[in-house]
């Protein structure tokens, strides 16, 4: 695990108490892996959504993007695996 | 759970925001998401070919940001698998396959229908609509 940084993060009575509640139940080891994991989540349901608009604004479809990625994944493949 | 995500539901989640885009979220509320590098640099590439000199480094800022929070398995992990896969599936699946192998991976969502009918020994196969009937209701 790379070198942890302390922050200071205030947060009102209740939340804290739902927070607490979790780590008694066991669903986290503590506060600070509670909210670790809470911004992981929250920084892949933002960049989901980054991603989402830029390919909006840009008129790129899934299927557009499935279909080019048939023929880099073939090329890929003889890349990765078969050029060893 | 450990769900391994084939390239094709992530960019189905990226471009197409009300059915993917929503299981992947309730997904990573509950379950760790797994890639693999084959996948991280398919992703990379295809959006380098596929987006504007524009926003191109605005996508992959986005894309490394998403992918740098899933469990990204190596070729070193899954190699032992790699020749079941092939004979399950064409070549330049059979990576994605052989990952799915792994004891620690229970599901893989992929959209491709050649998936959907191997066998992948311990994991499950499913498409993004029985994902989100069968993962969710676990949630």
């Amino acid at each position: 695990m790379s070198k942890m940084v302390s922050v200071q993060v205030r947060f009102p009575p209740k939340e804290l108490e739902r927070i607490d509640d979790l780590v008694a139940k066991g669903e986290y080891h503590s506060r600070s892996e509670f909210i670790r994991d809470a911004v992981r989540k929250a920084e892949m349901i933002l960049s989901l959504d980054r991603m989402s608009r830029i390919c909006d604004e840009e008129g790129i479809t899934a299927e557009e993007l499935i279909e080019s990625g048939k023929e880099i994944r073939e090329q890929l493949y003889k890349e990765m695996f078969e050029a060893k | 759970m450990k769900i391994l995500i084939d390239s094709s539901t992530l960019y189905s989640a990226i471009a197409f925001p009300k059915t993917e885009n929503e299981m992947v979220k309730l997904l990573l509320e509950k379950h760790t998401l797994v890639i693999t590098r084959y996948i991280e640099e398919e992703l990379k590439r295809n959006f380098k070919e596929s987006f504007s000199e524009g926003r191109k480094k605005d996508i992959l800022f986005e894309l490394d940001m998403f992918t740098s929070k899933c469990e990204i398995k190596e070729l070193e992990d899954y190699q032992e698998y790699l020749d079941l896969a092939k004979e399950k599936i064409s070549k330049k699946d059979a990576p994605i396959l052989a990952c799915a192998m792994l004891p620690d991976i229970d599901y893989l969502i992929a959209s491709d229908k050649e998936f959907w009918r191997v066998d992948c020994e311990k994991a499950k196969v499913l498409s993004s609509k029985m994902a989100r009937k069968i993962l969710l209701s676990k949630l």
